[in-house]
């Protein structure tokens, strides 16, 4: 069971969830993807696309300012 | 009594109402197809009308795509201008992105994107298709639609993506092909120019024509940049 680490909060759209859909697809089942966004468009759309192709989206924290971790599983 | 149905509170005046009554007042659309999550949990079709939802429940009503059919965006890239080679990569990488099946279409202009050869070189059968092979050149040479300013513009506007933390043009291909996006090549405009399927970077899946491109695009949305 593996943690991969991601962090978009440089990124910009489209970027950001091209980054983490591409993060997401190497995953093997059981590992999950720790990935640090900026609020606003990635904030929203991430935990909804990846819930949309049927990961889970195991929790979403506030880490500092602007900037929140996403913890999706497969 | 207060519920919160997506997200967003709704007044109920009943003071209970069952799960398919809820359905029916927010006129959901194709209710035999909606599915509902209660609390987090979904609840299945046949007991609707039994499960009675109370003050505080949240009710999520959700759509599940079946067979990729209705997400799928078609793009033909004619133009072979810089920006809009950026426009029509950012538009395939962020859909694959989301879980679109995406095609990209290359014709004529957009050609010059798709070539091995990045720089000017007079590929081609005959001399007229080389001149303008040479002419047209490769990625390295596509030019901005407007203000080219010579050919500058294509590298102020790299070096300013860059600067910006932007995708530039070649992550932007190269994250559409790391997404899967299916590449094709005109059949038409390359025997024009003389190319073969060698022309071309290798993820090209296919030379077709419009017979083909119709079949591959069919149930979704096409674009022509």
């Amino acid at each position: 069971m593996a943690t991969i680490q991601l962090d978009v909060t440089r990124e910009h759209c489209p970027m950001t969830f091209v980054k983490t859909k591409i993060a997401l697809s190497k995953l093997n089942s059981g590992d999950q993807l720790e990935v640090l966004v900026t609020e606003g468009e990635p904030l929203e759309n991430i935990p909804k696309s990846s819930t949309e192709q049927g990961y889970n989206v195991l929790g979403i924290s506030h880490v500092i300012d602007n900037i929140h971790k996403i913890i999706i599983g497969k | 009594m207060s519920i919160i149905v997506n997200g967003k509170e709704q007044i109920i005046t009943e003071n209970a109402i069952s799960l398919l009554d809820l359905i029916k007042q927010n006129n959901v659309k194709q209710p035999e197809m909606v599915s509902v999550q209660l609390n987090g949990q979904f609840v299945d079709r046949v007991v609707f009308s039994e499960t009675k939802i109370k003050e505080g429940d949240e009710v999520d009503f959700l759509y599940f795509m079946g067979g990729g059919q209705q997400k799928k965006l078609s793009l033909i890239s004619f133009s072979g201008d810089f920006d809009k080679l950026v426009a029509a990569f950012t538009l395939a990488s962020g859909a694959a992105a989301v879980g679109y099946e995406v095609n990209l279409f290359f014709t004529f202009w957009g050609l010059n994107a798709i070539k091995n050869e990045r720089g000017r070189k007079a590929i081609g059968k005959g001399f007229l298709a080389r001149f303008f092979g040479f002419l047209q050149g490769g990625r390295n040479n596509v030019p901005l639609s407007r203000l080219n300013f010579a050919g500058l513009s294509p590298k102020l506007m790299t070096y300013m993506m860059r600067k910006r933390n932007v995708a530039t043009l070649d992550e932007l291909i190269d994250a559409s092909i790391a997404l899967n996006v299916n590449l094709y090549a005109c059949e038409m405009s390359g025997i024009i120019l003389g190319h073969t399927k060698d022309t071309y970077i290798p993820e090209i899946k296919e030379i077709l024509g419009v017979a083909k491109f119709l079949e591959i695009s069919e149930g979704g949305r096409t674009l022509f940049i």
